[in-house]
């Protein structure tokens, strides 16, 4: 190992030691002569006898050399810098090759920084491998009660609970609510999380006893709501009518335990945040805890599912097991608990097109480089002629892939870097900081590079080296050899690849296009919304609904506005909720699940639903009338298919008969590409649940502080937030933009990708027909003649592609289905216009060498042969 | 990297031997070095800087002598090898290998 360290201390200093060394050299010869003279020799002899004793100095040099540079080295030198050379000489190649890797390094680094943001988060804590998160069974989360009884047993080192929940904060004269994780004194402990600035609480001053008014806030809570400097701690914040201090700010860095959307603020377990603190039946915290120094998770498990059958025992009352046992689980699955699914086609989708452009790319390079392999076969063959192993020449070549990979990658890198600076929209934003470049993607990315490097290079260098040399100089570049055959199959399916991405392309474009003229089922533009953050205990039952009725009553007085109404949904805004239903009597019917919902009178007419039959809720349809519905279009035709839906009763799992009154025509409610399904809805009255306002209006922007204002009027202190239908539809809307605008990119980038490809192995076609073209001049053929057969032939491998490319596409497009609105998988349009675009694209990649051969010089070409 | 020009009449490795035990009397520059072998044998050891200087090269690599620059008696500056501690102990264990390659090639002979 020292010796290795030595060594490499002589290669860095590299030209001083061979100096050294022949300074030393010199000074043996001279002393050497010096000797001979004293004994009476000539100089001239003298010098000519040392120089025959010596032997060969040079030899002697590059030996003594080589004890401190294994040879290899040197050779690897030698070729890094041969290959600079000859690159430094085809800047089209360096630029073209660097331009499609760059692409594909960079898009792929891209997708795997946001795929690592959001899939690979994992929680600040020291030490996370010893800590588990603990589930008794009976719930997934405990009581506070049960919790210190688990904190206290000594079943772990200790343990920690926490409940995310939400506050309504006070901000300039307004109740927003703010959403908060309630934890308890040890939390920050127990993690081994540090503020960057003030501190987290201590076990004693945030004993729940004590109600402690103490805030740890998040970084960007900190800059958006604080200021973003010293003075902020100290600062109070109220919310739910209670004052507390922020005491510490954590790190940029700091990650939440549950998932990338996390909490803003931190706030102490007490009566003041946590009602059911007393309450031994309400499991309100989630538990991590980290385990005994010498204990393993199975140990804990045993232990806990003992601790809880203890409890059981204890508290008969209350406990039921439902059937699940106790569970212990590594801290980092707390965030994926339930929300797992719906990620995963998101991430395949992302997977797949960024492997395929990548390996578009890599084609692309290896294609490249087998055009210049071509253009170099005597090069290669002198070299092989003169000596050079084998091994040597694809070392060599290798070396040249290597270095167009490198400056490819460079390239992408930078493309990532610069995403940095890219706006996201406002609900990506907490993931900002984590979409970053940092040394574990690059370092993650360097076997890539490698591998790239392998796909891209082994090919070429190979088929070049495969040293026939008679062979390479007389080849006639017979269209049907064997390796033309491979090229084009090479081509063949990067097109299909291209194609495939094309077709993704505009179908997402398309889709994109129609969801603008998509009719929603419901008015998009002239909607407010006003969502309350009241909990169970504020405005209960009955209350609420009264409540509505003045708020409704209250805001459709607000000059501009036309009308308003209450609902528990905003269509498109994420609240789809799914129930169990039956058809009054009717138990048969296995799997079917409308959603249910609730809204007051007008609620159609104020989201432009129209009517099909029957008639809206009216203030007629409260509690103590009889207990009414109205379905949608799918919903009749689905389970009353034929029958007149009004009069007909509809009864869900969990509420009572209901007689339909009317039917509304379908409107998107989950997300815009949905199949229509299924709803009944409620009379809000009736069934008084999450409360909404929804307000008509002609000019929505403008009127929202007067909605606001109106609600203050009833009540000043109910939390709420107003915005426009649009806004609060936004998150659907946005990430479409956002997947539009990545399938997009990637659209383009195949394309791109194939003309270059294309171009490639034109080139490398027309160059290895250089000698037949001609011998076919010679003897009278047209320069227009020739040049139309290029065309064609590139046609021929155009069209094999597209065809390929779209029986791929068949197969492959349905799995988008879910994120297409509007348009079939197979649509026509962007098939056929694929197609097309894919084809003038390769006749145009085609033109360039096609002409290139018409123009040939018969006498040069011929004496090539 | 091709062929070498090692002095034909030495054993393999015998040439790092004969350095190290040299250089045990005191430090010494390259062509002193290759003086001391000459006339300690008697002229039969003539040993050609296209072996020395490997051979040093190799020794200085391993850390078993080191090299300073100094001036030679005619005061021209030389680089001077020295044995470290580890190259003593190379010379010890060298040794021992070559009384034994010795006395087996001897019986050998012998038989």
């Amino acid at each position: 190992m020292t010796a290795f360290l030595r060594r490499l201390g002589y290669w860095l200093r590299g030209r001083r030691a061979a100096d050294e060394l022949d300074e030393e050299l010199r000074f043996h010869r001279e002393m050497a002569e010096q000797d001979m003279r004293r004994d009476g020799v000539s100089a001239s002899d003298a010098q000519r006898a040392v120089r025959r004793t010596m032997g060969n100095t040079t030899l002697a040099r590059e030996d003594a050399r080589a004890e401190w540079v294994a040879p290899w080295i040197d050779a690897l030198w030698q070729d890094i810098r041969h290959g600079m050379r000859s690159l430094r000489r085809s800047p089209g190649l360096v630029v073209v090759s660097a331009l499609s890797l760059g692409l594909g390094i960079g898009l792929n680094t891209i997708l795997f920084m946001v795929t690592s943001a959001v899939y690979g988060h994992e929680p600040t804590m020291v030490d996370p491998k010893r800590v588990v998160g603990v589930e008794p069974g009976y719930a997934n989360q405990f009581s506070y009660q049960d919790y210190r009884d688990l904190k206290s047993s000594g079943i772990f080192a200790d343990a920690l609970g926490f409940r995310a929940g939400s506050l309504n904060m006070g901000t300039g004269g307004r109740l927003t609510p703010t959403g908060l994780l309630v934890v308890t004194a040890n939390f920050f402990d127990l993690l081994g999380v540090r503020t960057q600035l003030g501190r987290t609480f201590t076990a004693a001053e945030a004993a729940p006893e004590r109600n402690p008014r103490l805030a740890v806030v998040t970084a960007p809570f900190w800059r958006a709501r604080l200021r973003g400097d010293a003075t902020a701690i100290g600062e109070t914040l109220v919310m739910g009518g209670e004052s507390f201090t922020v005491v510490g700010v954590l790190p940029d860095d700091n990650r939440a335990v549950f998932g990338w959307i996390g909490p803003q603020i931190y706030v102490p377990v007490s009566r003041l945040t946590l009602p059911a603190l007393d309450d031994r039946g309400t499991p309100s915290l989630s538990v991590l805890a980290r385990l005994q120094p010498d204990a393993t998770a199975s140990q804990a498990l045993t232990a806990v599912t003992g601790f809880v059958a203890s409890l059981e025992r204890a508290y008969p009352e209350r406990l039921t097991a439902r059937g699940r046992s106790a569970r212990v689980f590594p801290a980092q699955a707390m965030q994926f608990r339930g929300a797992e699914m719906g990620y995963n086609a998101a991430r395949t989708l992302m997977i797949v097109t960024g492997a395929l452009v990548l390996l578009i790319a890599c084609v692309n390079v290896a294609g490249l480089l087998m055009a210049r392999a071509t253009e170099r076969r005597r090069e290669i063959a002198v070299r092989v002629a003169i000596g050079a192993g084998r091994a040597r020449v694809v070392q060599a070549m290798l070396i040249e892939s290597l270095l167009l990979v490198m400056t490819g990658a460079v390239l992408g890198l930078a493309m990532a870097y610069a995403v940095n600076w890219l706006p996201l929209p406002s609900e990506m934003a907490p993931l900002r900081h984590f979409i970053a470049l940092n040394a574990r993607i690059v370092s993650y990315g360097f076997p890539f590079v490698l591998l790239i490097t392998l796909i891209c290079g082994v090919l070429p260098a190979l088929r070049a080296t495969r040293a026939r040399v008679v062979d390479d100089v007389r080849q006639s570049g017979d269209g049907a050899t064997p390796r033309t055959w491979m090229r084009q199959a090479l081509v063949v399916s990067q097109l299909a690849m291209s194609l495939f991405l094309v077709v993704a392309t505009l179908l997402f474009v398309r889709s994109q296009v129609q969801i603008g003229h998509t009719d929603l089922g419901f008015d998009l533009d002239h909607g407010i919304v006003a969502r309350f953050g009241l909990d169970q205990r504020q405005y209960a039952g009955e209350a609420r609904a009264r409540f509505a009725e003045r708020l409704v009553e209250r805001i459709a007085q607000v000059p501009g506005i036309s009308m308003a109404s209450v609902a528990n949904f905003v269509p498109l805004g994420g609240d789809s909720l799914l129930r169990s239903f039956h058809p009054a009597g009717r138990t048969d019917i296995p799997g079917t699940r409308p959603s249910t919902y609730s809204v007051g009178p007008d609620f159609f007419r104020a989201l432009g639903i129209r009517m099909l039959k029957g008639r809206e809720f009216s203030s007629a349809d409260r509690t103590g009338n009889s207990a009414v519905a109205i379905v949608n279009e799918t919903f009749a035709k689905t389970y009353f298919s034929g029958q007149d839906m009004i009069g007909q009763h509809v009864q869900t799992e969990d509420e009572s008969n209901a007689e339909v009154i009317g039917v509304v025509r379908d409107h998107r409610i989950g997300t815009i590409g949905e199949a229509p399904q299924s709803v009944i809805y409620y009379p809000f009255a009736q069934r008084p649940r999450t409360l909404i306002i929804h307000a008509r209006t002609s000019s929505p922007d403008g009127l929202v502080g007067a909605v606001q204002r109106a609600i203050d009027d009833i009540d000043a202190t109910v939390p709420v937030s107003a915005q426009t239908l649009r806004d609060a539809t936004s998150l659907e809307m946005n990430m479409r933009r956002v997947g539009t605008m990545l399938m997009g990119a990637m659209g383009a980038i195949g394309l791109l990708l194939a003309m270059i490809g294309l171009y490639g192995v034109m080139t490398y076609l027309a160059a290895s027909r250089t000698a037949e073209v001609g011998i076919r001049m010679a003897l009278g053929a047209s320069r227009p003649r020739i040049r139309q057969e290029m065309l064609l032939r590139s046609l021929k491998v155009v069209a094999r592609g597209v065809a390929l490319g779209a029986l791929a596409s068949l197969a492959l497009t349905p799995l988008f289905r879910t994120f297409l609105a509007g348009v079939s998988p197979f649509d026509p349009i962007a098939f056929v216009g694929a197609a097309i675009l894919l084809t003038m694209v390769g006749l145009m990649a085609s033109y360039i060498p096609a002409l290139r051969s018409s123009r040939l010089d018969p006498m040069r070409a011929l004496r090539q042969l | 990297m091709g062929a070498t020009n090692d002095a034909p009449e030495l054993l393999p490795g015998t040439l790092d031997l004969l350095i190290l035990r040299t250089l045990q009397r005191g430090s010494m520059h390259g062509y002193g070095i290759a003086q001391h072998l000459r006339v300690t044998s008697e002229d039969v050891l003539q040993v050609g800087e296209s072996s020395l200087y490997p051979a040093l090269q190799r020794l200085l690599v391993n850390g078993w002598i080191t090299g300073e620059w100094g001036l030679s008696d005619n005061n021209r500056r030389a680089r001077f090898y020295s044995l470290t501690p580890a190259g003593r102990k190379r010379l010890a264990i060298e040794r021992k290998g070559f009384d034994q390659m010795v006395l087996a090639i001897q019986r050998v002979l012998e038989t």
